[in-house]
C-alpha cells in the first residue's frame, strides 16, 4: 500500500518537474479547427475548446497544480510549527496575546473573508495563497501549542532546562523532534486543503490567467465540453483527487509511523 | 457566575471581532478601483450630470473615516442601509435569501451527522477490518474531490443522466424544497461527513483505550452495548462542537454550491455584491456571517458548561 | 413531467429517512401548453428602464411596459402607444396618443402619464441610465388630452429610434412617488403592455401573466415564468432537462454544446453587435500608431470569427454594427482602409516604431468570460511579432468596474449589442473626448477637437451629408486603428421544441413572438 502512495507522488512529483518536457505536444499550441475533439490517436485525451492537446496540458500543469499547494503547506508548517511552539514553551505574554489573535482569527468566518478579500483585491493568486495559508495557521498553532505544552512538563525537558540550554534550542532540537509525527501530518493536510480548495478559486473566477496549463483552472475551462470531450475536464479532476487521497493517505501513516508505541 | 462571566466576555470579544471585520470590509471596498457607479449607471454611456447626482447621493467624494462612521452610525441603530443593486432595504434581501442557504446548511448539517457518526462509528468497532479500510478510505477519497467538482459531476449524473433530481432552483412547497436541495446538500455535506467520519472514528478509538470501557468489557456487557451507551455518549461533546462548527461553515461558504446549483442564497447574493461593490450589502453579511460564528461559539461553549461539570468548575483550562 | 419528480422525491426521503406525507412536486414546464419557463443568464435587477437597462431586465420591461413608438421588422420607427406623429420642425415632435388604453391597474393612460415618462429620465435625482440616450430632449409636455410635444436642443435623427428602445410608458403617479426605486421589487411596475407582473423577486424569479385587457394582438402565452440562472452549464443542463423551456444565455461560439440537445432547437438571427478590440492610445507602445498598425496585421481575425461565432456570425469590416451600416449605405458599403492578416506586413510596421523586437504588455480580462478565449488567441498571435502578452485575470464584474474606471486600460476585448439602427448611437461612444472619461465607452481614449466636431455634424446631418461624415470617420477610425473590429455574431436563442417562434434583429420583446408549436 506504502508502495502505491509513494509511486503516485513520485510520479506527480516527477511530471511537476519535468511534465513540460514530458508533454507530448506544446501545451500552448492552439489549433482551432481540432476545437473540443475526442480522444484519438495522436490525442490520448482529447483536446480542448482551443483545440490544446488536453494530455500535454495535464503534464504540463502538474507543476503548477504542486507548486502552490506546496507552498502553502510549507508557509503554514513553518508559521504554526514556531509560533506554536514559543507560546507553548514562553507562556506567559506572548502566549496570552497570541491566544487571544488566534481566538479572534478562528472565529472569522473563513470562507467569507478569503473570498471578500480575494474578491475585492482581484487579480494575483499570489493573494489568494498568501490568504490561504494565514486561514490555515491559527487551528495549526493551537495544535502545536497545547502538545507543546503537554511535552514541557515532561521529564526530559525539565532536565534540558536544569542543564541551561538555550531556549530556543530546546525548543527546536529536544521538543520539536517529539511534535514531528503532527507536523508532519499537518503539512500534508493542509497541502490537501491547499491543492482541493485553490482548485476551488478558480471556478469562482478568482485564480491563474486564463492560459495557465493548471488542474484547476483545467476543470473550470473545460467543464462546458462534458459532452463534446469529458477527459478534458474529467482528467483533471481525477489527478487531483488521485494525489490529494495518496497524500492524505500518507500523511495518515507517517503519524501513525512516527508515533509508534502511542507517544504523542 | 461562571455563565454570567463567560458570556460578558464573549460579548466584548464578539463586539471587537464585528467592529474588525466591518472596518476592514469597508475598508477594502473602499480602497478598491470603482465604485457603484458602475451599477448604478449599469454599464452604460452616462451623462455628467447623472454621475455628479451619484456621487452627491451616495457621499462617494467623502473620506473613508466619515463615510465608515456615517454607516456605522445607521448601523448600530439598526438601519442596514439600502441595496445599490436591487434598492431595496438591505434586511429585505438578506431575509429574502436566508430561508435558501438555512434550508441548504440544516439539510446539509443532517446528512453529515446521519451519515458521518455511525459510520465513524462502525469504522472504530471494526477497526483494521475490510470495512474500516472501506470506510476511510471512502472518507480520504471524498475529501480529495474539490467541492464544485462534485457539483459538476452530481448535476451531470443524478439530474441530467438519470434526471432523478431537478438541475436548479430551491422549489417553493417544502417537499419541492427537500427534493431541489438534495444534490447541493449531499454536494455540501460530502467533504464534512468524510471529516466527521475520520473524527468519529478517532475519538471513538482514542476512548476505547479508557479505563471506563475496559471495566465494562469485562463486566461482559454485550459490544454494541457498549459502543452506543459509552463510547457515543462521551463522544458526544466533540460531535457538538464539530456540529456547530460544520452549522456555521455551511451558512458561511455555501457559495461554490449555490453557485453551481443556481441557487439564490446568501453565498451568491456575496458574490454577487462583491462584484457590484454594493457595499451595503456586503457589510450586513459579513456582519452576519461573523455573528453567526460567535453565536455557534458562544452555544458549543454554553453546552459543555451544562454537560461537563469539570468544565463548569473550572477545573479545566484553554 | 411528473414521474422524475417522484422518483427525485423517494430518493430524497431514502436519503432522509423521514416518513413520507402527501403533496406533489411540481417541476417547471409541462404547466400547460401556453405556460413558458425562461431563464436568464443575467440577473434582472429592475423593472424600470432607468435603473434596469441591461438585457435581463429589459427582456421583462418589454413585455410589461409600451413605448410611444416602436420599431418594425426593418428597424424603422412605427406607431406604439403613440398612433401617429407629426414633426413640425426639424427639432421636435407632437405625437397622438392611442385611444382607449388603460393601464393593468384599469386607470386610464393620459399624454400627462406619457410626457412624464420620458421627462423623468432628464431628472439628476432620478439618475436615469437611459439619460444619455435624451441628452438632445429640452422639453417634454403634455399638449391637450391626448397630445404630447417633444422639444429637442437640436435636430437628432435618432431620436425616435431611441424613444422606442427607452420611452416606456408608467403612471405618473407611480413614477413620481418612486423617482429612486420604481421598478424594484418591493415597488413593482404598472404598464399597458401585453403582459402583467404577477410576481417578481430577485430570489425565486418573476410571473408573467397575459394583460387580458391588452390594446394590440394578444400574445400566444398565457403565463410565463422567469427564472435566473447565472452558471452557463447549469443553464444548458436545465434547458436540456427540461426545466427550462427557452432561454437567451447562451452565445453563438457556443453553438455546437447546445445544437446537438434533444428536444431543443436553437435559433440564430442577425444581431446589432459588433466584437472588437480596443486599444489605449495615451501612453506606452499602443500611443505608436505603427504598434496598432502591427497588431491589426497580426490578429488572425478570420480565426478568431470562426471561433466565437461558429458559423453563426461573420467578420467585420468596419467599426459598426452590420445593421447600422446597412441603415446609412443600404448594400453599397464604401471599402475603408484594411490591415488584412499579415506577418511581414506586421512586423515591417513593428520595425517602423520604436519598438522594433516587440514589447510586453499586462492585459485584464474576465474569467470565464468570452474575453478569457478571445485575449488567449490574440495573445498567441502577436506572439509570432515578438508582442507578448500578459494575461491578468479578473472575476466578472471586478472586470467591468475596472474597464469602466478606465483603470489601466491596454487592450480590450469588448463586444457590445445596440439597440437602435442609427450609428449616431455608437460612434460618439467610442471617439468622442466625453467618453473618454471613467464611466465613458471610449476605451481607446482616441479623440480630438476635430473628431467631437465632425461628430456633432453627423449628429444633426442627413442625406448624403450624412453618409460623408460618417464615411469620412469610419475611415480614420481604420486608419488610425484605435479599434481593430472583429466580427458580428449572431444572437441565439435555445428552445423547447414544444414551442416555436420567429426572432428578428428588432425583436426586443420575446414573449410576444414565442408560441405553442402546433400539434405538441
Amino acid at each position: 500500500m506504502r508502495g502505491v502512495l509513494v509511486t503516485v507522488l513520485a510520479l506527480a512529483a516527477v511530471a511537476a518537474v519535468a511534465g513540460s518536457w514530458l508533454a507530448p505536444y506544446d501545451p500552448a499550441a492552439q489549433d482551432l479547427a481540432l476545437g473540443a475533439a475526442g480522444p484519438s490517436a495522436a490525442h490520448w485525451l482529447g483536446t480542448d475548446d482551443l483545440g490544446r492537446d488536453v494530455l500535454s496540458r495535464l503534464l504540463a500543469g502538474a507543476g503548477s497544480a504542486l507548486f502552490w499547494p506546496v507552498l502553502v503547506a510549507l508557509g503554514t508548517t513553518a508559521l504554526s510549527t514556531s509560533l506554536g511552539l514559543l507560546a507553548g514553551y514562553r507562556l506567559g505574554w506572548v502566549d496570552a496575546l497570541m491566544m487571544r489573535i488566534i481566538d479572534l482569527a478562528i472565529a472569522m468566518p473563513g470562507m467569507l473573508v478569503l473570498i471578500v478579500v480575494v474578491g475585492v483585491l482581484g487579480g494575483g493568486y499570489g493573494w489568494a495563497v498568501l490568504a490561504m495559508a494565514v486561514l490555515f495557521t491559527p487551528g495549526d498553532i493551537r495544535v502545536i501549542r497545547s502538545l507543546t505544552l503537554a511535552q514541557r512538563g515532561l521529564a526530559y525537558a525539565e532536565a534540558a532546562r536544569t542543564l541551561g540550554l538555550r531556549p530556543a534550542r530546546i525548543m527546536f532540537r529536544h521538543l520539536l523532534p517529539n511534535l514531528a509525527p503532527t507536523v508532519v501530518a499537518n503539512a500534508l493536510l493542509s497541502f490537501v486543503a491547499a491543492l482541493v480548495s485553490l482548485a476551488g478559486l478558480s471556478f469562482l473566477g478568482i485564480g491563474l490567467p486564463a492560459g495557465t496549463p493548471d488542474w484547476g483552472l483545467m476543470v473550470e475551462e473545460n467543464r462546458g465540453l462534458l459532452d463534446l470531450n469529458p477527459w478534458a475536464a474529467l482528467a483533471p479532476v481525477i489527478l487531483i483527487t488521485l494525489v490529494a487521497t495518496a497524500a492524505t493517505l500518507l500523511g495518515d501513516r507517517l503519524f501513525e509511523t512516527l508515533s509508534e508505541g502511542g507517544a504523542r | 457566575m461562571a455563565v454570567l462571566t463567560l458570556l460578558g466576555r464573549r460579548l466584548a470579544a464578539a463586539l471587537v471581532l464585528l467592529g474588525v471585520l466591518s472596518a476592514l470590509t469597508f475598508g477594502l471596498l473602499a480602497a478598491s478601483p470603482g465604485g457603484p457607479e458602475q451599477v448604478l449607471l449599469g454599464s452604460r454611456p452616462s451623462t455628467a450630470e447623472t454621475r455628479a447626482a451619484i456621487r452627491a447621493e451616495y457621499h462617494l467624494d467623502d473620506p473613508f473615516p466619515v463615510r465608515y462612521a456615517r454607516w456605522l452610525g445607521d448601523a448600530v441603530r439598526g438601519d442596514f442601509g439600502v441595496s445599490i443593486y436591487s434598492r431595496e432595504p438591505v434586511a429585505d434581501v438578506i431575509a429574502d435569501r436566508m430561508p435558501v442557504t438555512a434550508s441548504l446548511a440544516g439539510y446539509a448539517l443532517l446528512l453529515t451527522i446521519a451519515v458521518g457518526v455511525p459510520l465513524g462509528l462502525v469504522a472504530a468497532m471494526r477497526r483494521g477490518g475490510a470495512l474500516d479500510q472501506g470506510i476511510t478510505l471512502a472518507a480520504l477519497v471524498t475529501l480529495a474531490v474539490p467541492p464544485f467538482a462534485l457539483s459538476i459531476l452530481l448535476l451531470y449524473g443524478f439530474a441530467v443522466a438519470l434526471g432523478w433530481f431537478p438541475v436548479f432552483g430551491a422549489g417553493e412547497t417544502p417537499l419541492d424544497r427537500i427534493v431541489h436541495l438534495t444534490l447541493p446538500a449531499v454536494a455540501l455535506a460530502a467533504a464534512q461527513t468524510a471529516m466527521v467520519v475520520r473524527q468519529m472514528r478517532a475519538a471513538a478509538l482514542d476512548l476505547a483505550g479508557q479505563d471506563f470501557l475496559t471495566f465494562a468489557r469485562a463486566r461482559g456487557l454485550p459490544r454494541r452495548r457498549i459502543w452506543l451507551g459509552y463510547a457515543l455518549r462521551n463522544a458526544a461533546l466533540p460531535v457538538l462542537t464539530v456540529g456547530g462548527l460544520l452549522l456555521a461553515a455551511n451558512l458561511t461558504g455555501s457559495l461554490f454550491v449555490e453557485q453551481a446549483f443556481g441557487l439564490h442564497g446568501l453565498g451568491a447574493l456575496l458574490i454577487g455584491a462583491i462584484g457590484q461593490k454594493d457595499i451595503p450589502v456586503v457589510q450586513a453579511l459579513v456582519l452576519l456571517g461573523g455573528a453567526i460564528v460567535v453565536a455557534v461559539n458562544l452555544l458549543i461553549d454554553l453546552a459543555y458548561l451544562a454537560v461537563d461539570p469539570r468544565v463548569r468548575h473550572g477545573a479545566v483550562t484553554s | 413531467m411528473t414521474s422524475p419528480s417522484i422518483r427525485a422525491a423517494a430518493a430524497a426521503l431514502l436519503l432522509l429517512s423521514v416518513t413520507a406525507c402527501a403533496g406533489s412536486a411540481q417541476k417547471g414546464g409541462g404547466a400547460g401548453r401556453d405556460a413558458l419557463v425562461w431563464a436568464t443568464g443575467a440577473a434582472p435587477n429592475s423593472l424600470d428602464i432607468a435603473h434596469g437597462f441591461n438585457s435581463a431586465s429589459t427582456t421583462i420591461q418589454t413585455a410589461v411596459l409600451d413605448t410611444m413608438v416602436t420599431l418594425d421588422d426593418r428597424g424603422t420607427p412605427a406607431p406604439g402607444l403613440a398612433a401617429s406623429w407629426t414633426q413640425p420642425d426639424p427639432a421636435s415632435y407632437e405625437f397622438t396618443l392611442r385611444q382607449g388604453v388603460k393601464f393593468t391597474d384599469g386607470s386610464a393612460l393620459t399624454a400627462d402619464d406619457a410626457a412624464y415618462s420620458l421627462r423623468r429620465h432628464l431628472d439628476p435625482a432620478v439618475a436615469s441610465q437611459a439619460a444619455s440616450y435624451f441628452t438632445t430632449v429640452k422639453k417634454v409636455e403634455a399638449v391637450g388630452a391626448d397630445k404630447v410635444r417633444v422639444t429637442l436642443s437640436r435636430p437628432n435623427p435618432a431620436f425616435l429610434a431611441v424613444a422606442a428602445v427607452a420611452w416606456q410608458v408608467v403612471p405618473r403617479k407611480l413614477a413620481e412617488a418612486h423617482p429612486k426605486d420604481l421598478g424594484s421589487p418591493e415597488v413593482g411596475t404598472i404598464g399597458t403592455g401585453p403582459f402583467k407582473v404577477v410576481k417578481f423577486s430577485l430570489t425565486s424569479g418573476t410571473v408573467l401573466e397575459r394583460n387580458d385587457g391588452y390594446w394590440g394582438p394578444k400574445p400566444a402565452l398565457r403565463r410565463v415564468e422567469i427564472k435566473n440562472i447565472t452558471d452557463a452549464e447549469t443553464l444548458r443542463m436545465a434547458v436540456r432537462s427540461g426545466e427550462v423551456d427557452g432561454t437567451d444565455g447562451l452565445n453563438a461560439r457556443d453553438a455546437r454544446k447546445w445544437t446537438g440537445l434533444p428536444g431543443v432547437t436553437t435559433f440564430f438571427y442577425p444581431s446589432n453587435n459588433i466584437a472588437y478590440l480596443s486599444m489605449a492610445v495615451g501612453s506606452g507602445p499602443l500611443k505608436d500608431v505603427h504598434v496598432r498598425r502591427a497588431i491589426a496585421h497580426a490578429v488572425d481575425r478570420a480565426a478568431l470569427t470562426r471561433l466565437m461565432t461558429a458559423g453563426h456570425g461573420s467578420p467585420a469590416t468596419a467599426m459598426l454594427p452590420r445593421p447600422q451600416l446597412t441603415a446609412v449605405y443600404g448594400d453599397a458599403v464604401p471599402a475603408f482602409p484594411d490591415h488584412p492578416l499579415d506577418l511581414a506586413a506586421a512586423k515591417a510596421e513593428l520595425a517602423k516604431s520604436a519598438y522594433p523586437d516587440g514589447f510586453t504588455l499586462s492585459v485584464p480580462y474576465a474569467t470565464g468570460g468570452d474575453s478569457a478565449t478571445v485575449m488567449q488567441a490574440v495573445a498567441a498571435d502577436l506572439a509570432k511579432i515578438g508582442i507578448k502578452i500578459v494575461l491578468e485575470p479578473n472575476p466578472g464584474d471586478k472586470y467591468m468596474a475596472r474597464v469602466m474606471a478606465h483603470d489601466r486600460l491596454g487592450i480590450q476585448y469588448v463586444n457590445l449589442a445596440y439597440g437602435t439602427p442609427d450609428p449616431i448611437e455608437v460612434l460618439p461612444d467610442m471617439i468622442s473626448r466625453g467618453a473618454a472619461e471613467p464611466q465613458g465607452f471610449n476605451f481607446s481614449g482616441y479623440g480630438s477637437a476635430d473628431v467631437d466636431a465632425r461628430l456633432d455634424a453627423l449628429a444633426s446631418a442627413t442625406g448624403e451629408a450624412r453618409k460623408t461624415q460618417l464615411t469620412g470617420l469610419l475611415t480614420e477610425i481604420a486608419d488610425q486603428v484605435p479599434y481593430i473590429p472583429l466580427f458580428y455574431t449572431d444572437n441565439a436563442v435555445a428552445l423547447s421544441d414544444r414551442f416555436t417562434a420567429t426572432f428578428g434583429t428588432w425583436t426586443f420583446s420575446f414573449f410576444t413572438v414565442i408560441r405553442p408549436a402546433s400539434g405538441s
